[in-house]
């Protein structure tokens, strides 16, 4: 499938989705928690760790990371600049390096900068973690589960499972316009969009033609002949994935505790 | 009581301008098997999409009469509860497979019904095991051959308990021995007391094995009968442009000769077999085999047989082509071919054989491992799409993926304008074309308000106007009635006699035999074969290795070399030929 | 065998939910249809969401844009991170009702104007509570030039398919 999973017996990869779901959240919303950088440092450090845990290629490590880099950069230096020194509370943030009328380069700035260049990066790698770890077919079980309605959760499988049909119809699209000549690399911008007109539309006209007969297949199969539909399988928590949610828990309410405590602020 | 019974059955679509079903009545009993023959646009999908209450329920317009299921009636039950006794199964394999997995996929059914989960299973083993897809649970149906998946949907509608099979085309677009499982199934189903309806225009696999058949016709139906009743009925077919079995055809010429009597026609192979036999009692001693000449000429629909002409130029020259979509799973493996000015070429071979992956590499669509390909002498490299498409036309097998302006004026200007030529040479090019391909409608009529046949004109013209040396043509007569089929291929023909080459990829060896020149057979990444049909024909062993199967008559006469019969007869006229010399001969 | 009951005005008929699983997926591919612009590549993703909203009204164009959102980023493995993704389908979604609600109460071109302003410049701007304004300002460019081709094409699209009789007349009036 299109989605990258890696297969590995990892503790990551053995935990039950649900688990890893909830502590996926709960990272996340420690991730906002602090505006001091050395809390999401403390994160970074954890979820650089099980990246390196999971064992994915690098190459696969380089392609999620590299996207991301020149944006983080921008953050990092315009944040820098953009934030004089009363925005800060404590007393190391309020270091002025430099100043000249509305601008100034204060050490909070730079170290705010650093905090949201670390929260996208967590955010990023952690994702990465949870997608690469998880089969799809696991999330779309917690899907079905979940209190969703079934209409729902129907229409994200089915988007899914016809992903790989309507990349073939792009590829055909395509390819039926390069045969007659077509030029994609046109001069400038409105004269590009023109030549993608006739692949959008065949495109959107293919769907229509076929969702019909797709819901003509989905009558003739039933769909919507009982209330509820029977649920094929069933995914089971185990003791580990227990001790993982109690452990994610605690984690969460001692960030909970330190935060109106006031502590991490800059 | 009746398994189906449709009483003064009128229907009419809310977009169309006429009735779409009249006046139809049928009772079907238990355990028949129907045949459902027309032509395109005869109503044979809206008929059956009456039998479990899609008309008027899902496509909605005014509807009269009554189709009772069993006593359940399909204006007042949901289709949700209709089609748990009448299954139906559609030509496109795409949009009727749900499952990520095959065995998700079959139990999507039994799982809307909410039945209990062992009872889910039982079921999917039970209709995998049907139609021969045991062991098959866990495969994706995303990597299932054509032919597979179609059997596949037949297993999705079984493990909803239907007693009613309704089968819509359901071979269209899968090569003869994909055909042949499924026309197997049907055959099983049937042993298992199963009621089937089938739409079929493949009419020699339908003749041995249906009960009754019944012919459509603007709605109505025209004709009906037991089997062997309506298919000795051959002019019938002629007048409604319907395709008759080839034995048919070969037996009633026979019977226009007075040799046989009409009940005598062959419908199907082993009785085409079998009177033959008959009629060339006596056992032909060795030495007169292959005495016999049979003029070629006088076959119909012949071409200019390449064999023994001199060389033409050479036009497109493949050299060791090699290509893989997946490293190590090689589609195509060193291919060597060279296609000739003003050859009507075919190209076969199995579902998945690389006939489609083969003809995107000529036209520059993918990029080949290794290997060369040259236009002329010029590699193909070196040309820009625009150019190639000057030299080397490709139509695709769906018109749908190449259609997309909203006239049919705009359509055929998009290459024009690509390759940058003026108004009025537009204008001229887009007549001239027009004519060529016999579309006379308004040049701002909208593609999208064509019938499927002439959209496909459109997307030959659409090529044709480029003017180009060389077509590609990709299953151009996939799910067209025969009268389509062959308004198609005499065009096909007509370009080639104007001196375009002509490379086209399909299933239907008839049209092989009767059109091509010379065909290319394609098994395993490697060409198996290039000969004429003529020669390729004969060799039954290697059309079973490229899980090809030739056509009808010559499958009769390869059952036939003890009498004498020469094996390398190509369609009716031939055989007929050969039939009367031998019984000359043998002084009958 | 429970009775065929009225036809009830739902909103999840089964046409329905198999027009939107279609358009759906076709968003999911959508990123696999890129235009070379001058702030980088524009990936046609967000184009079927908005042509939904306005051939087959708000609701429809929501959940097109916002779950085909997701599928975009799904296909390339979440780049900006979970979070994120899910807060632009919010937006998206959001724009893509807005792009139906001026085109069809005021005209197409105030749709488009609108509709990439408003996932140009205030999608930009909401990024600020995750990347401060460094994010904000970094993404403007390309955001703007992506929305606008996007919503161009949805506009063009429609306007051609309009003319056939693909989409219901009362998907039109809608
Ligand atoms: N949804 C629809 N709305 C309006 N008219 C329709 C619709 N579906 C089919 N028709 C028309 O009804 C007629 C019968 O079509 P139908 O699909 O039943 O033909 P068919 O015999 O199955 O042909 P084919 O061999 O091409 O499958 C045609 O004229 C067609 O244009
Ligand atoms: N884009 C692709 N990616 C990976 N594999 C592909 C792709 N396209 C085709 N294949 C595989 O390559 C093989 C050859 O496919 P191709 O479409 O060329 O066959 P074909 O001879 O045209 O078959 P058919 O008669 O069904 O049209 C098949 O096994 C197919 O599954
Ligand atoms: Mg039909
Ligand atoms: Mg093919």
């Amino acid at each position: 499938m299109f989605v990258d999973y890696y297969p590995g017996a990892t503790i990551i990869h053995r935990l039950d989705v649900r688990a890893k779901l909830v502590a996926f959240t709960a990272l996340m919303v420690l991730l906002f928690f602090f505006t001091n950088p050395f809390y999401n440092l403390l994160l970074a450090a954890f979820s650089t760790f099980l990246l390196y845990y999971l064992g994915l290629p690098t190459r696969k490590i380089s392609s999620i990371l590299k996207p991301i880099a020149p944006i983080l950069l921008i953050i990092m230096v315009i944040t820098a600049f953009t934030y004089p020194a009363d925005n800060f509370v404590i007393p190391v943030a309020k270091v002025v390096f430099y100043k000249k009328g509305w601008f100034e380069v204060t050490s909070g700035g730079v170290l705010y900068g650093a905090t949201l260049v670390l929260r996208i990066f967590n955010m990023v790698v952690l994702s990465s973690i949870l997608t690469c770890s998880t089969p799809l077919d696991h999330f779309l079980q917690v899907m079905k589960m979940s209190r969703l309605p079934s209409n729902v959760s129907f229409l994200i499988i089915t988007g899914i499972r016809f992903v790989p049909t309507m990349q073939k119809k792009v590829e055909m699209v395509f390819n039926a316009q390069k045969v007659r000549g077509a030029h994609f690399d046109e001069k400038g911008l409105f004269s590009r969009i023109k030549a993608y007109i006739p692949i959008m539309v065949p495109l959107l006209v293919q769907s229509l033609y076929m969702s019909d007969r797709l819901a003509v297949a989905m009558l003739n199969r039933g769909y919507g002949a009982a209330a509820r539909q029977t649920s094929l399988e069933e995914i089971s928590l185990t003791g580990l994935d227990y001790i993982f949610i109690i452990l994610f828990s605690i984690v969460t309410g001692v960030g909970i505790y330190l935060r109106f405590k006031g502590i991490g602020r800059l | 009581m009746m398994e189906l019974t449709v009483e003064n059955l009128s229907f009419q679509y809310n977009r169309s301008p006429e009735l779409n079903l009249e006046e139809i009545n049928l009772q079907v009993s238990k355990g028949e098997v129907i045949g459902v023959l027309g032509v395109t646009g005869a109503g044979k999908t809206t008929f059956m999409r009456t039998l479990n209450g899609l008309i008027p329920q899902f496509f909605e317009g005014k509807i009269s009469g009554k189709v009772l299921v069993q006593d359940l009636d399909t204006q007042v039950y949901r289709i949700q509860s209709l089609v748990r006794r009448v299954g139906f199964v559609f030509d496109d394999p795409e949009t009727q497979i749900f499952g990520i997995n095959v065995k998700e996929d079959v139990a999507f059914g039994p799982c809307n019904f909410g039945l209990p989960k062992e009872e889910v299973f039982a079921r999917i083993k039970k209709s995998l095991n049907l139609v021969g897809l045991e062991d098959y649970e866990e495969r994706a149906t995303e990597n299932l051959s054509g032919g597979e998946k179609q059997r596949l949907a037949i297993a999705g509608v079984l493990a909803m308990g239907s007693e009613i099979l309704v089968l819509d085309e359901p071979t269209a677009a899968l090569d003869p021995l994909g055909k042949e499982a499924v026309f197997q199934i049907v055959e099983l189903l049937k042993k298992q007391g199963m009621t089937v309806l089938l739409v079929e225009h493949e009419t020699e696999d339908m003749a041995a094995q249906v009960d009754r058949v019944i012919i459509l016709d603007h709605g109505r139906i025209i004709y009906r009968g037991e089997t062997r009743d309506v298919f000795q009925e051959v002019p019938l077919f002629s007048k409604y442009h319907l395709r008759p079995p080839e034995v048919a055809e070969f037996g009633w010429r026979l019977y226009e000769k007075r040799l046989i009597s009409k009940d005598e026609v062959p419908v199907t192979e082993e009785e085409g077999v079998a009177l033959i036999k008959r009629l060339l009692p006596s056992m032909a001693p060795p030495s007169t085999i292959n005495a016999i000449k049979v003029d070629k000429s006088e076959g119909k629909g012949k071409i200019i047989q390449s064999g023994n002409a001199a060389p033409q130029e050479v036009m497109i020259e493949v050299k060791d082509l090699s290509f893989s979509y997946i490293k190590k799973q090689p589609v195509l493996k060193g291919i060597n071919l060279q296609i000739h000015q003003g050859d009507f070429l075919a190209l076969v071979g199995q579902n998945g054989a690389g006939k489609t992956t083969f003809c995107k590499i000529l036209t520059k669509l993918l990029a080949a491992d290794t290997g060369k390909v040259t236009f002329k002498g010029e590699e193909i490299n070196k040309f820009s799409h625009v150019r190639l498409a000057k030299h080397l036309g490709y139509v695709f097998q769906n018109p749908d993926h190449q259609i997309f302006s909203s006239s049919i004026k705009e359509e055929l200007e998009f290459g024009l304008i690509n390759q940058g030529l003026g108004e009025a040479e537009r204008r001229e090019r887009i007549e001239k074309v027009l004519h060529i391909v016999k579309l006379d409608k308004p040049l701002t009529t909208h593609p999208f308000n064509l019938g499927r046949g002439e959209r496909q004109r459109l997307a030959v013209a659409s090529i044709l106007v480029l003017e180009p040396e060389a077509l590609i043509i990709d299953e151009p007569t996939t799910g067209q009635d025969w009268q389509g089929t062959r308004n198609i291929m005499e065009l096909i023909k007509d370009l080639n006699r104007q001196g375009h080459t002509i490379l086209i990829i399909t299933h239907d060896m008839r049209l092989v035999a009767e059109y091509c020149n010379r065909v290319v057979v394609l098994n395993k990444g490697t060409i198996l074969a290039d000969e004429t049909p003529r020669q390729l024909f004969t060799k039954p062993d290697l059309l079973k290795e490229a899980r090809l199967r030739p056509p009808q008559i010559s499958r009769i006469v390869h059952q036939l070399a003890d009498r004498g019969v020469p094996q390398d007869i190509l369609g009716v006229e031939e055989l007929l030929i050969a039939v009367t010399k031998l019984r000359e001969q043998g002084g009958v | 065998m429970e009775e065929l009951q009225k036809v009830k005005k739902e909103f999840w008929t089964v046409k329905r939910i198999a027009r939107l699983a279609i358009l759906i997926a076709l968003s999911g591919v959508g990123a696999l249809v890129k235009i070379p612009s001058p702030t980088g590549t524009v990936a046609l993703d967000s184009a079927p969401g908005f042509f939904t909203a306005v051939a087959f009204g708000p609701i429809e164009g929501m959940i097109v844009a916002g779950i085909g959102h997701l599928f975009t980023a799904l296909t390339a493995g979440f780049p900006m991170g979970i979070p994120m993704h899910l807060y632009i389908g919010v937006q998206m979604a959001a724009w893509a009702y807005l792009f139906w609600l001026s085109s069809k109460k005021i005209n197409l071109i105030v749709g488009i104007i609108v509709a990439t302003i408003a996932n140009g410049v205030l999608s930009a701007a909401l990024t600020i509570p995750f990347g401060g304004v460094g994010l904000f300002v970094g993404l403007l460019a390309p955001l703007l030039v992506g929305s606008l081709v996007n919503i161009l094409i949805a506009a063009a699209a429609y306007k051609v398919v309009s003319k056939s009789n693909l989409i219901e007349e009362e998907n039109i009036k809608a």
